[in-house]
């Protein structure tokens, strides 16, 4: 008595822990076996065809048996009729009994009494399979080996339903990220038929080349979300990403520091695109257009009641030239001041000083938490 | 644009919610453009409800139908019991639409002002 309820508390622990069933059936059977001294058991699994058993999991047999014999449920059988009957069926000693036909791998093992009792299924589905305790002597199973028996199927039972619905998340889990890659694999695809159609349709221009890259930034946008499970984007390599595809060499121009910040797919293309047309202007007019100019580009995260995220780009060491002045109300501009704040409920500040451009952007953390919007 | 569409939406308040500061910004443009007036655009639920219940002269909608993950029902609802024409923007089919809603008109985005025009003042509920 005591020592089958110290196995059922260990196999209940197992049962808690590990994700992998073949290991927990295995675990049962030689736990099982122990229990109940015989050190032979079985676990058989009943196969979506409801007709047959395939030998799963177990200790005590000879190589090829398990994961391998596989018996048809008939009537004539002990196991056809424990799944018939949900009772559990005993044979104390095979040689004498008359009720069953027995698998040949059963006398090649050199099984003499066995027990079955059934693993239900989940609600409304068919019986998970059979927990079989073999013994190599005739024996008796009493009440209190039934009992016992009855209860370790049952945990038996949970443990495999839990597993099962697990798994289904995952298999579920996996085939939507897999769905979500193609999403955004064809996102590209069409950004890139789009500009396609552009430059055929569109004369070459100054305004059709701020028109490609701008499609070119957000198409590296939907580039780094394909990538990812997560459907999110680092807020740095974001940053550095932009900086690099306005050329490289600026490396030594630039300082780009902050912590990581997620920024979560349906909330990162308008800053993206904010970051484009900063580095558009970088290159063309501010710090990385000259050889005194110098980008600092660096963000925190504060950590009060209501934590945000504070992002600052600072030029500095640009000398603005008389007669060839930057856009002082163009796109990016205009991003800044007014889509971000809209999107993003962020505050923003936008200034030449005398020493070049200076954009501040505060939002609010709460608002970069992923909200599940379908792109 | 058609000139009896822009000529329909002459002198019409009409309310935008939408969170996509792009979309938004152009469809408010190419209303104003079409000779309507344009109550937001809001990019929220809050904001929207907010401009629902301080405004009472407003002649038509515009609604988005996902606000970052929160759905534009209960703006549907007050504006329709005001007997406020709506139109969904959305790139939903039918299926997602709650059945309640799925008589109503829906255009798809981004949202041109002459299937707006229609769908708001050729077809009145």
């Amino acid at each position: 008595m005591l020592r089958q309820q110290t196995v059922l508390a260990k196999f209940g622990e197992l049962a808690l822990k590990s994700e992998d069933l073949d290991e927990i059936l295995t675990e049962a059977c030689r736990l099982v076996g122990e229990a109940l001294g015989t050190d032979l058991a079985k676990v058989v699994e009943l196969q979506p065809d409801g007709r047959t058993l395939m030998v799963r999991a177990g200790v005590g047999w000879k190589p090829g048996v398990v994961g391998h014999t596989k018996m048809q449920v008939d009537k004539g059988s002990s196991e056809g009729h424990a799944l018939e009957t949900g009772e559990p069926v005993i044979s104390s000693d095979i040689a004498t009994e008359t009720r069953f036909q027995y698998a040949p791998f059963l006398i090649d093992n050199g099984v003499r009494a066995m027990v079955n009792v059934i693993i239900i299924g989940a609600k409304e589905r068919q019986p998970y399979g059979i927990l079989q305790v073999d013994s190599r002597t005739p024996r008796e199973f009493d009440d209190h080996d039934i009992s016992f028996l009855r209860t370790y199927a049952n945990l038996l039972a949970a443990t495999v339903d839990r597993l099962s619905a697990l798994l289904e998340l995952r298999e579920n889990a996996a085939r939507q990220n897999v769905l979500l890659a193609e999403l955004q694999h064809r996102s590209r695809n069409i950004l890139a038929v789009v500009k396609a159609i552009a430059a055929r349709s569109l004369s070459a221009s100054p305004a059709l080349e701020e028109f490609n890259a701008r499609l070119s930034a957000i198409s590296r946008v939907q580039g780094f979300l394909s990538r990812g499970q997560s459907w999110s984007v680092d807020l740095g390599e974001l940053v550095q990403t932009e900086l690099k595809a306005h050329g490289d060499g600026q490396a030594d121009k630039a300082t780009v520091e902050g912590p990581p910040v997620n920024l979560p797919g349906d909330k990162v293309q308008t800053l993206a695109l904010v970051l484009h047309e900063l580095a558009t202007n970088a290159v063309k007019y501010g710090a990385l257009s000259q050889p005194s100019g110098r980008l600092s580009v660096k963000w925190s995260v504060t950590s009060d009641d209501s934590p945000r995220l504070m992002f600052d780009w600072r030029e500095s060491g640009v000398r603005m030239p008389a007669g060839d002045t930057p856009p002082r109300h163009g796109y990016g501009r205009e991003l800044i001041e007014h889509a971000l704040p809209y999107q993003l409920e962020a505050e923003t500040q936008f200034e030449f000083t005398g020493d070049g451009v200076h954009c501040a952007v505060v939002i609010p953390l709460a608002i970069l938490k992923p909200e599940g919007k379908q792109p | 644009m058609t000139e009896a569409a822009s000529a329909s939406l002459q002198g019409l308040r009409i309310l935008v919610v939408e969170d996509e500061y792009l979309l938004a910004e152009d469809l408010a443009r190419n209303l104003k453009r079409g000779g309507a007036e344009v109550v937001g655009p809001a990019p929220s639920l809050a904001r929207a409800r907010q401009l629902v219940e301080t405004d009472s002269a407003i002649d038509g909608a515009v609604l988005d139908v996902n606000l970052k993950g929160e759905m534009v029902w209960p703006i549907a609802d007050a504006l329709l019991a005001r007997s406020v024409p709506i139109v969904f923007a959305t790139g939903y089919d039918a299926a997602m639409i709650p059945e309640h809603y799925v008589n109503l008109p829906r255009c798809e985005k981004p949202v041109a002002v002459h299937d707006l025009a229609r769908a708001l003042v050729q077809d009145p509920l």
